[in-house]
């Protein structure tokens, strides 16, 4: 289930650093549309802030990914398997080893790792599944041309749309981190 | 996980390829009205009845999945009865759905893993869709063209929100024992 017990110096171990680490990273999520609320409300979704969202959730599923791997997009380390023939390939080079020391492989999951897996994501489904369901009502409202909202209308929605994202990219990796009891600690 | 002896309109759904023509059948025709509400010319959100209708037959998607697999995505409230409770030499209890089985968790957690993976790419595209309409200038022109747009980008995810993960079980399950 987990890759590792350390993020930079911090131990992951405790299931209370793991919590900080959540809350610290979706609270620098939450930055972004704060500010932008602020300084210019109607752009969240121009050009530049659209990027900047973007590199946030890569630099989110990095975070949470140093510590469990992410199973929505998947992005095991898996070993490659040369299904071309019998041709031999050797596994024991230099720099293959530096390599491997450097981003080992993830062990293909056993039960209980599933089983924890899949229960997170039932729970994170039902989270997501409840918000955009309630998003497209809001939707349909906010956004009639008819309704007195205005340009408003959109800005609200859009900023709604940003948790949504949020989770799709995150939330199951954070589900997992806020939950799991505290690990024993790497020799 | 499933109910005994599901039928649909007297089909029996115990075998799984009549599920899967279930399913088949009910998106072909969410997907057709879903086009047929966003691509309607005279489409103004809110006045026309197309989407409340889809989100009818989604409900109506989800009951009828639901007549042989429970959901579980929306909480259902059930009143506690006593077990040991009787009316008319009728026990209420057995009419409540019981807990899943440890069985019956593993398949509806595995369906939802899969549904979540759906759902989340999906949701990547929408919002990245989103980013692209709303370059556009907010006159009153391009807010009703951009409104038509967000409501058709969200509408699918709604209707698979409520119905998917119900499907990938009956679309994955094998044939049901029968006596």
């Amino acid at each position: 289930m987990f890759r590792s017990t350390k993020f930079w110096r911090f131990s992951m171990a405790p299931r209370r650093n793991r919590r900080v680490m959540v809350v610290s990273v979706y609270f620098v999520i939450a930055l972004l549309p704060s500010v932008q609320a602020f300084t210019h409300p109607t752009e969240l979704y121009r050009t530049g802030s659209f990027m900047f969202a973007m590199i946030l959730m890569l630099v989110a599923r990095y975070v949470f990914g140093a510590i469990v791997p992410e199973s929505t997009f998947d992005d095991r380390r898996l070993e490659m398997v040369n299904t071309s023939g019998p041709e031999i390939v050797s596994v024991t080079t230099p720099e293959r080893n530096r390599k491997l020391k450097q981003f080992p492989l993830d062990p293909e999951p056993d039960e209980r790792d599933i089983a924890v897996r899949n229960s997170i994501y039932f729970r994170a489904f039902r989270g997501l599944a409840i918000y955009s369901v309630l998003i497209w009502f809001a939707t349909t409202a906010f956004l009639n041309p008819r309704m007195p909202y205005g340009i408003y209308g959109m800005v609200i929605i859009q900023y709604a749309m940003f948790p949504l994202m949020v989770m799709a990219c995150t939330l199951p990796q954070a589900m997992i981190l806020w939950n799991e009891p505290d690990l024993p600690e790497e020799a | 996980m499933f109910y005994s002896e599901p039928k649909i309109l007297g089909v029996s759904m115990t075998s799984r390829r009549n599920r899967r023509r279930l399913v088949v059948i009910t998106y072909t025709w969410l997907a057709a009205m879903i086009i047929a509400v966003v691509f309607n010319p005279s489409n103004y959100v809110l006045s026309n009845p197309g989407y409340l209708f889809i989100l009818i037959f989604s409900g109506v998607s989800v009951g009828t999945f639901g007549a042989i697999v429970r959901q579980f995505t929306f909480p259902v409230r059930r009143n506690v009865v006593d077990p040991g409770l009787e009316l008319d030499g009728h026990n209420p209890a057995m009419d409540l759905d019981p807990e899943p089985d440890e069985r019956d968790t593993k398949i509806r957690d595995h369906a939802y893993f899969i549904a979540f993976r759906v759902i989340a790419v999906g949701m990547l595209l929408a919002w990245i869709g989103l980013a692209i309409v709303t370059q556009t200038d907010f006159s009153l022109h391009s807010r009703i063209a951009v409104a038509r747009s967000v409501n058709g980008f969200l509408m699918p995810f709604v209707v698979l929100a409520l119905t998917l993960p119900q499907a990938i079980i009956l679309w994955q399950q094998p044939d049901m024992i029968t006596d």
